[in-house]
């Protein structure tokens, strides 16, 4: 474990500013600080600079060399953009990693250069979370994560301090996805499957979101079959992350099965809703081991012994729900003994619904006579795996409780009731991060947040989870759309009569016909007897293998950006745009002629809390109505290709059909503002479209324009994308796009 | 007939309901029978055990998607110099007075499930084309079908008039206290084993729409049975013979094995 106290130089041991180091090295030491004075820098940065590397290389002579160069950049490059405390404090950080270890030294090193690179004036947010991250043993993650923050802040500086900070929900959520914890989405699947399998109950599991960093969450939630978990839980790292969702998850499910409806609150006072509750966990999760033994090894995981014998309320509940659940265990305290006595005499009426409340509030008495303490507003249910205790207690209208109750879980009252309220609205309930509103076509005033999205980051080879934010944006303008001249008829007439000739659909063996992939023993046999007889007969002995008609569905993906407003043609008379609506407009034409069912979206995007996407047609509705709304569209901002993409897949996997293409027609490489790096756009895309295709969706791009597009081979794969300069070639494209599916 | 097609010993049923007196009644009215039901719930043993009960000869045929009419009625097959006609398993049947059970029939295409229809109302008649030959079936002869309704979609299903030619009789997985008795009874292991495999058939079954198309048939749990028998621990029972066959979904996989570690051992 690394230290996580940051050394002030003025506490330094002595003798560590003695280090014996060689002389070349010490010659080395003098040059650079010989330079750092003339530089300007401040004395005591000087000062601490040469004892700090005097130290590191008495410990590792062998990074005299080239580290003792890279070490001086990094502190000139920090002290010249940031305060000399900054500095000190990542010169104190440099001494305490050179006693863990060369290893340790070069890996910090390089998440000094990589956050100096890309946050150089943040050293001092990012000073105030290293002893958080230290502490928790993420040195080698570091790195990866400054790279998260700097994506995730936008280009704005302000957010990203607060990512570097540890402030914002998102730099959390990255600092778990990527490093310890396991983070909700990835167990959610598994746990569900156990507990459904288990308890046979249909549970519909969410996540809290975290408001703000002063609302941490610390335990689950739930109402009715409605369970909101945690992302993480604060201090549950590794195994025990996965662990921790499934133990509440459990015994949430007991909850469900052993209690029909919630506890009134009546006459009682916080401190016996709070015995109540814990006495109504331990009767649930008791009654649930009478059926399912094996559960304690899910729960004792988190149920440990309490060797405090303070006399606060937060432990004797603790003490109490650990006795009652461990009866062999001794516990020396009067009320103790006597709770767990009373709940072991009343062991005929554990699945009485009312004893936990009957029991709650005759030895609630008892403890406020003994005068203990409890502060409702920062109790929070133990063990950790426990709820918040909403879910069983009925505080009608009565806020201010139900509020105390929850501040210490972490729980937001007021979001709770608005989602309480959609809960009678809509018993239907769909996960957040897979909830995809239906998007309004109708002109409106504001944007409307579809849905986030995650977005895959190549280079931490991880996918970030609700990273990305869809909005549908209201069409400005009404254009009226182009009517269609001869070329176009002409276009329409080809690609119509190929998309009709060209069966799609599952393949159908057609029986004792000329020619086909195999022969027919029973034709053949007949027609070898037919021959011995002498009788006529005909060469029908084959089968094939064909397909009847076209199920079909597709979905056209229409990249709307800045660059589409470039002029292209020999007389740059045309934007690229409208080759793109006109490609557009002749692809749905043709595929309304063949009745295929169709939708159309564009999209653009202004960084990833702003991906655009404007809704030209869906699968229902009509083509003609949809065609004035195409021409309306406007260019501008990035290409977020991967949202887009994942965006479509979704779109399309509902429909019913045998088959489904995702067309995507862009004009050029995947790029947003918040990132600078090329590559993880593209990358992003070339995931997307995995994805996409791993549902038995086809993915195909159109390239537009005469530009070389070198990125879609790399997103698309070989033969998954063809360029178009205009329009008179895109009949071609899409008929070999068909014979492929045709095919397959 | 062959004794090849008697079934001699008495097959191990026990009924779910009175599926024994329908069936016996539909026999002697000779209405054909359709049993539905899950994969795994006893559908096969069941004509078994009626066959043995009644004394018929029995012929069965697994229907797939490939199988043709000729596959039913017959063909004829070159020797040396002239052809031979080889009844096809109805054709079998209906000639010689036994019970013919089409497993699956759903699996079969349309087109070739209405070869039975003349056979399935009071015409009793199967028309040999090839032959020429118009078949009236023997007294004795009886259709029985198998059909899953969890295999039901728009691509695989029985046309309506194929269908109401049938009575339909449903078995479902048995209750528990006689699936239990089933699976100690055909796996040889005790009765507190066979209880906790109960209990694994309905965790099992309770991810059914949840990413589990099918829960364990009764048939998963007896092997899972038999394995314990042989020596293996319920734990590799339950994983080779129910939660590796009912999911290829690792997720799903190991919640469910996680589900059954929490079951009484």
């Amino acid at each position: 474990m690394v230290a996580k106290v940051i050394k002030d130089p003025r506490f330094l041991d002595s003798h560590s500013k003695n280090h014996r180091v060689d002389t070349d090295s010490r010659e080395l030491i003098s040059a650079l600080r010989k330079r750092l004075v003339s530089g300007g820098y401040p004395r005591e940065v000087c000062q601490y600079f040469s004892e700090v590397l005097t130290e590191i290389l008495s410990e590792h002579p062998d990074l005299k060399g080239q580290f003792s160069e890279v070490f001086f950049d990094l502190i000139t490059e920090a002290a010249r953009k940031n305060s000399a405390g900054a500095t000190m404090a990542l010169l104190s950080t440099f001494n305490d990693l050179s006693m863990e270890g060369r290893d340790s030294l070069l890996v910090w090193s390089d998440a000094i250069k990589r956050l100096l690179g890309l946050a150089s004036r943040h050293l001092d947010d990012f000073m105030h979370s290293v002893p958080t991250l230290l502490d928790r043993g993420l040195l080698h993650k570091i790195e990866n994560w400054i790279i998260a923050c700097s994506r995730g802040s936008g280009l704005d500086s302000r957010v990203l301090g607060g990512h570097l900070r540890l402030e914002t929900r998102s730099s959390n959520h990255w600092l778990s996805q990527n490093i310890d914890a396991v983070s909700l989405n990835k167990v959610l699947r598994k746990a569900k499957a156990e507990v459904n399998a288990l308890w046979g109950c249909d549970i519909h599991v969410s996540e809290i979101p975290v408001l703000s960093t002063k609302n941490i969450v610390k335990r689950s939630s739930f109402y009715g079959s409605r369970i909101r978990l945690p992302r993480s839980y604060p201090g549950i790292k590794g195994e025990l992350s996965e662990a921790i969702h499934v133990a509440s998850l459990h015994h949430i499910a007991s909850h469900l099965r052993f209690r029909s409806k919630p506890f009134e609150k009546g006459s009682l006072k916080p401190i016996q809703i709070a015995l109540t509750s814990v006495l109504e966990d331990c009767r649930c999760e008791l009654l649930a081991l009478e059926i399912f033994p094996g559960l304690s090894r899910v729960w004792d995981l988190f149920n440990t012994k309490i060797g405090s014998t303070s006399l606060s309320a937060e432990n004797v509940f603790k003490r109490l729900s650990y006795k009652i659940l461990n009866p062999e265990f001794h516990d020396a305290n009067g009320w103790i003994t006597k709770a767990f006595e009373s709940f072991y005499d009343n062991r005929n009426r554990w699945d009485d619904e009312d004893l936990s409340r009957e029991l709650g509030n005759l030895l609630g008495n008892d403890l406020g006579q003994m005068r203990i303490q409890f502060n409702a507003k920062t109790y929070l249910p133990s063990p950790i795996y426990r709820d918040d205790n909403q879910g069983i207690w009925d505080f009608d209208d009565d806020i201010d409780n139900a509020e105390s109750a929850a501040a210490g879980a972490g729980v937001d009252v007021e979001f709770r009731e608005q989602d309480q309220g959609k809960e009678k609205k809509n018993s239907d309930i769909i996960e957040p991060s897979k909830k995809v509103n239906s998007i309004p076509l109708q002109a409106e005033s504001q944007p409307k947040v579809i849905q986030t999205q995650g977005e895959f980051d190549y280079l931490n080879g991880v996918f970030l989870d609700d990273f990305v934010t869809l909005k549908s944006y209201p069409f400005k303008s009404h254009q009226r759309a182009i009517d269609p001249d001869v070329e176009f008829e002409q276009a329409v007439n080809s690609i119509a009569l190929m998309i009709e000739s060209v069966s799609v659909n599952k393949h159908h063996l057609k029986r004792a016909v000329a020619y086909g992939d195999r022969l027919n023993i029973d034709a053949a046999i007949s027609t070898v007897i037919d021959l011995k007889m002498g009788a006529s007969t005909d060469e029908n002995y084959y089968d094939l293998s064909l397909q009847k008609g076209k199920s079909l569905s597709v979905q056209i993906v229409l990249d709307v950006s800045e660059s589409t407003k470039d002029r292209v043609g020999e007389d740059d008379s045309k934007r690229l745009l409208d080759v793109a609506l006109r490609a557009v407009d002749i692809l749905g034409t043709s595929l309304t002629r063949a009745k295929d069912p169709f939708s159309v979206f564009t999209f653009c995007s202004d960084g990833r809390e702003d991906v655009r996407i404007g809704l030209i047609k869906d699968y229902r509705q009509s083509w003609d109505l949809a065609r004035s709304r195409l021409y309306s569209t406007e260019a501008g901002f990035s290409t977020r290709t991967g949202a887009a993409i994942r965006f479509a897949g979704q779109q399309i996997s509902r429909a019913d059909t045998y088959r489904k293409l995702v067309l995507v027609i862009t004009d050029g490489e995947p790029f947003d503002l918040d990132v600078s790096d090329e590559k993880y756009f593209i990358e992003d895309a070339r995931h997307a479209v995995s994805q996409v295709r791993q549902q038995s969706i086809d993915v195909y791009c159109i390239g537009l324009g005469d530009k070389s597009n070198t990125s879609l081979e790399r997103v698309y794969g070989k033969g998954r994308y063809s360029v178009i300069k205009n329009t008179d070639q895109l009949a071609e494209r899409i008929g070999s796009i068909y014979a492929v599916l045709s095919k397959q | 007939m062959s004794e090849f097609y008697f079934v001699e010993s008495e097959p191990f049923y026990s009924p779910q309901g009175n599926e024994i007196e329908v069936f016996e009644s539909a026999w002697h009215s000779r209405i054909p029978v359709m049993l539905k039901g899950p994969t795994g719930s006893g559908k096969t043993r069941f004509i078994e055990y009626m066959c043995w009960r009644l004394k018929l000869p029995l012929v069965t045929v697994s229907c797939h998607e490939d199988m043709t009419g000729t596959d039913l009625l017959g063909r004829f097959l070159l020797e040396q110099d002239r052809t031979k006609w080889i009844d096809g398993p109805l054709t079998m049947a209906a000639r010689s007075g036994s019970v013919c059970y089409l497993d699956e029939i759903v699996e079969a295409r349309q087109d070739t499930t209405v070869v039975i229809h003349s056979l399935t109302d009071d015409r009793r008649l199967l028309s040999i084309e090839k032959k020429g030959e118009l078949l009236r079936a023997h007294e004795n002869f009886f259709l029985v079908v198998s059909y899953n309704p969890g295999y039901q979609s728009i691509l695989k299903d029985l046309k309506e008039s194929t269908k109401q030619r049938f009575l339909g009789i449903d078995l479902n997985y048995p209750k528990p206290e006689l699936e239990l008795s089933v699976i100690a009874h055909e796996s040889g292991v005790n009765n507190r084993v066979a209880e906790t495999l109960v209990k694994v058939g309905e965790l099992s079954r309770n991810l059914v729409g949840k990413g589990v198309k099918e829960g364990a048939s009764t048939r998963c749990l007896i092997a899972a049975g038999k394995m314990i028998s042989r020596g293996f621990s319920l734990d590799q029972a339950c994983q080779t013979a129910v939660a590796n066959v009912i999911s290829d979904d690792l997720e799903i996989r190991s919640g469910l094995m996680h589900a059954i570690r929490a079951l009484p051992q």
